[in-house]
């Protein structure tokens, strides 16, 4: 009889222990705040209901370019949103950033506010009026911040967008996106995801405070390796438009520059046979 | 402005090089660029130079070194043998092609690029070399098919090189090409004319 106890209380024990690693919040009472506001919520909330048919996008030169974030996703998630001085910076950063091109005539930082939750291209027909935007760089992110208080540091694997990371006691995962679309048309043109991991340091004493941040800290980490994503998506995407010109239309507004230019191939296609030419005609004129 | 093709040779394209070099500087001394650009405001506003000394100017190192190396090589073949001509298809194509933007191409507001020119040099050398027996004919009739290959595919793309310059919204202008080459076209024209009545006379 006795042997029966140890043995079913040994198997207890090791069922509490198992949960007790699996990470399983419910049990251990351990929490995670998640902030998250999506592109794919925002622009196509009835997806079911309408077929958006994307046309070819007609880009004018140099671009007018707004930079906004969509709304937070409503429901368990919309408490846990990131402050709009938070945004604002964030925004600027990547404003700045778009601001170095010369295709690019201005950029226009567009407040949350403006964005209606699941308001979709009709929001965006809207704000483009509003701002005289064509393009426009829609930013999303999701975080996620693991506050467990027990006393093994717990292994976590969550999803975050379409990231996988491996969160430990009060670490923060941070994934911004930016998805650059063409309104006219619809159409996205190209995308760019930030990541970033901050390591948990707070006590139990100074939790709130420490976690609130290592979330600042993981968006403008995250910031920083969007704008290098950004940047070279943003190569990879002039570089289809020359190879591909039928999917992307360029024209230029009033104002454009001008250039007389033969291009890389041509250069030296032509110098090769004038000098050829030349030289059979030199050639000739000697003897 | 006929000239003996070889009873005049010039041993060293000094004009040529002149420009060049000049291309060269202007594009690292940017401030100077700016006083000789196509600037169509300016030129409304009493600049006039700027018709003519756009071409000068360049947007981006591949922009100033491809034409630099095309001007280096047509520039110094037809130096050799016809200087005047060479001055004249410089003036006439960098005037006439300014003139052409301001009154055709009203929303350019700035053009720069030393490629009429280049055209123009290109052309002349094709239609002064292609009456040779040599293979060299040949090779300037593929010369002059490329070329007009190439203006008649940057008519029709419109937009397929401004992702050639490092950066900016820089269109390239295709009439620009074809007024080079209209230029030629109309010297050798002159020439020729001009050569047919001396025979004619003797």
């Amino acid at each position: 009889m006795n042997s029966s106890y140890k043995k079913i209380g040994i198997i207890v024990a090791l069922i509490i222990f198992a949960f007790s690693l699996s990470g399983c919040a419910g049990l251990m009472g351990s929490k995670k705040t998640h902030k998250k506001s999506s592109v794919v919520d925002f622009l196509y909330p009835n997806v079911n209901e309408v077929v958006i048919q994307p046309t070819v996008p007609h880009l004018r030169l140099p671009l007018n370019v707004g930079v906004a974030f969509v709304p937070e996703t409503s429901g368990r998630y919309s408490r846990y949103s990131l402050s709009a001085k938070v945004k604002l910076n964030l925004m600027d950063k990547i404003a700045d950033n778009f601001k170095q091109y010369k295709y690019v005539k201005n950029v226009e930082v567009i407040p949350t506010e403006y964005l209606r939750p699941r308001g979709g291209f009709d929001n965006l027909e809207q704000l483009k009026t509003m701002y005289g935007i064509d393009v426009i760089v829609l930013l999303s992110y999701d975080q996620i911040q693991y506050t467990d208080e027990g006393v093994v540091s717990l292994m976590y694997w969550t999803l975050v967008g379409a990231y996988i990371f491996h969160g430990e006691k009060n670490d923060t995962s941070t994934m911004i996106d930016a998805a650059v679309y063409d309104i006219n048309s619809h159409k996205m043109l190209f995308r760019a995801p930030g990541t970033s991991q901050v390591k948990g340091s707070a006590t139990i004493v100074n939790l709130s405070e420490e976690l609130r941040k290592d979330s600042i800290k993981g968006f403008d980490l995250a910031t920083v390796k969007l704008l290098t994503n950004l940047a070279a998506q943003l190569e990879r995407f002039k570089s289809k438009i020359k190879e591909r010109p039928e999917e992307v239309k360029i024209s230029y507004r009033k104002g454009y520059s001008g250039g007389g230019y033969f291009g890389g191939w041509f250069t030296g296609l032509f110098v090769m046979l004038l000098g050829i030419a030349g030289f059979y005609a030199r050639k000739q004129t000697c003897s | 402005m006929q000239e003996n093709k070889h009873a005049h040779r010039h041993n060293f394209p000094i004009l040529t090089l002149m420009l060049v070099v000049g291309s060269l500087l202007l594009f690292l001394l940017p401030d100077t660029a700016n006083l000789l650009i196509y600037d169509r405001e300016r030129i409304f506003s009493g600049e006039v130079w700027r018709l003519a000394t756009g071409a000068l100017v360049h947007f981006s190192w591949p922009h100033v070194v491809y034409n630099a190396v095309i001007l280096l090589i047509a520039g110094s073949l037809l130096e050799r043998d016809a200087r005047l001509v060479f001055v004249a298809l410089v003036l006439i194509t960098s005037i006439a092609s300014g003139l052409y933007f301001l009154f055709f191409l009203p929303d350019m507001t700035n053009y720069a690029g030393l490629s009429a020119i280049n055209s123009a040099l290109v052309i002349y050398l094709c239609l002064m070399n292609i009456r040779d027996t040599s293979i060299s004919a040949w090779l300037w009739i593929m010369i002059l098919i490329l070329f007009i290959a190439k203006v008649t595919y940057e008519i029709v793309m419109q937009q397929a090189f401004f992702v050639s310059f490092t950066q900016g919204a820089i269109q390239v202008v295709p009439s620009a090409h074809i007024i080079g080459a209209l230029t030629a076209v109309t010297l050798r024209a002159w020439d020729a004319i001009a050569e047919l009545r001396i025979q004619h006379k003797n």
